[in-house]
């Protein structure tokens, strides 16, 4: 490699990386591109947005570099699932207790801040939908609405609720509006007081589907 | 049964913590727990809805772990914690060490390289910026789906033509 072509490109992959922009692919699109897997059309348009987003370029080139990279231990090529499909929730329960420990410690988070109201308690990857509900504050078991920010217009919503162990309470699919009542009867056997976790993905009109962190809400 | 699976869980939280690592940038280090727990989460939630019970290629759970690791530098980044903290200012995105004059420098030649950049022909942009991120003209005659020698022009041209902007700014590389 010529000597200023590794200084050009030296200054174009260091330069700091500013915050996300709108039109900054979707990771796993980049993953898709950078592993040839995209439409040669679509490839160019991402192509051209890296040209100008330096986050998306280091986003690009850790792609490439884990593709490229072989494992440092030998591990199964594929990891199996039980054959019964109890495997989710073992997967499940065993976040879940990551979670619970995540209660029980004050000032637990990534940063050793208290948590704030509405502030998701896990997995706020997305940003695009949040809580519009109190963390702290109990809600009454006869109208539990859960309400979310909205995404583009035309979404669709799917929500889940769980208790803390992650046994399923109410959910619902298809939903237009950013709001779920969660069922009263379906709240019936819960303690006072008791915690509920709740997540909700939108599937957008462009194809592109959304996931939210994983909220908490507090019933009376 | 329940030892199997729960050494299959196991075994998939350590492939997502090795692709986590691997890849993962000093800065995101102190993350690293948590990138691997949203993506653990995410694969239970992809599971439960699937109803699947195929085995996880290890190409998916690598893609899973860098998903979840670009979206908290995503979200990091949003939320200008990294960029208001001063000891981080000035830090370049990918590590090349601490010389603030070269770093000064850095940036002013890759901002001139990208608006150099919107000013190419739009197959030379492409050919270029791939190139410029590492790949070699024979993958980029891959991914955009040219022959080698249409590969080859193309990004040839493009140096020259991003080479020649720079120079009118002042910038010769």
């Amino acid at each position: 490699m010529s000597k200023d072509l590794e200084s050009l490109r030296d200054a174009f992959l260091t330069m700091p990386a500013g915050p996300p922009r709108v039109d900054c692919p979707q990771p796993a699109e980049i993953w898709e591109a950078a592993q040839g897997g995209l439409s040669p059309g679509r490839l160019a348009q991402v192509v051209d947005h890296l040209a100008a987003c330096m986050a998306c370029r280091e986003a690009w080139r850790l792609a490439s570099d884990l593709q490229e990279s072989s494992p440092e231990v030998r591990a199964p090529d594929v990891i199996a699932p039980a054959a019964n499909p109890w495997w989710p929730w073992a997967a499940a329960a065993a976040a879940a207790a990551v979670l619970v420990v995540a209660f029980a410690l004050p000032g637990w988070g990534t940063f050793s801040r208290r948590p704030r109201p509405g502030a998701p308690l896990r997995g706020s990857m997305t940003g695009e939908l949040q809580s519009l509900i109190s963390e702290t504050d109990l809600q009454p078991r006869n109208h539990l609405l859960l309400r979310w920010s909205p995404a583009d217009r035309g979404a669709r919503y799917r929500v889940h609720v769980t208790t803390r162990d992650l046994t399923e309470v109410a959910g619902a699919a298809g939903l237009d509006a950013p709001e779920f009542l969660v069922p009263e009867k379906s709240l019936a056997s819960l303690p006072p007081k008791a915690a509920l976790l709740w997540q909700v993905s939108a599937s957008l009109p462009d194809g592109r589907s959304i996931t939210s962190p994983t909220f908490v809400v507090r019933v009376r | 049964m329940l030892q199997q699976n729960e050494s299959a869980f196991e075994e998939l939280r350590r492939q997502l913590a090795r692709s986590v690592s691997r890849i993962c940038p000093g800065w995101l280090a102190a993350s690293r727990d948590d990138i691997v727990q949203v993506a653990l989460l995410r694969l239970v939630q992809i599971c439960g809805q699937a109803e699947r019970s195929e085995p996880y290629p290890s190409s998916y759970l690598r893609k899973v772990a860098y998903s979840a690791m670009i979206d908290e530098m995503r979200r990091l980044r949003r939320a200008r914690e990294v960029a208001l903290d001063p000891e981080h200012e000035d830090r370049p995105a990918l590590d090349t060490g601490s010389n603030p004059e070269r770093n000064r420098a850095g940036r002013e030649i890759g901002r001139a390289i990208e608006v150099c950049l919107g000013g190419l022909r739009r197959e030379r942009r492409m050919a270029v910026t791939l190139h410029l991120l590492g790949h070699p003209v024979g993958e980029i005659a891959k991914l955009a789906a040219w022959n080698l020698k249409r590969a080859e022009n193309l990004v040839y041209r493009g140096l020259d033509d991003l080479r020649a902007c720079l120079t009118a700014r002042g910038l010769a590389p």
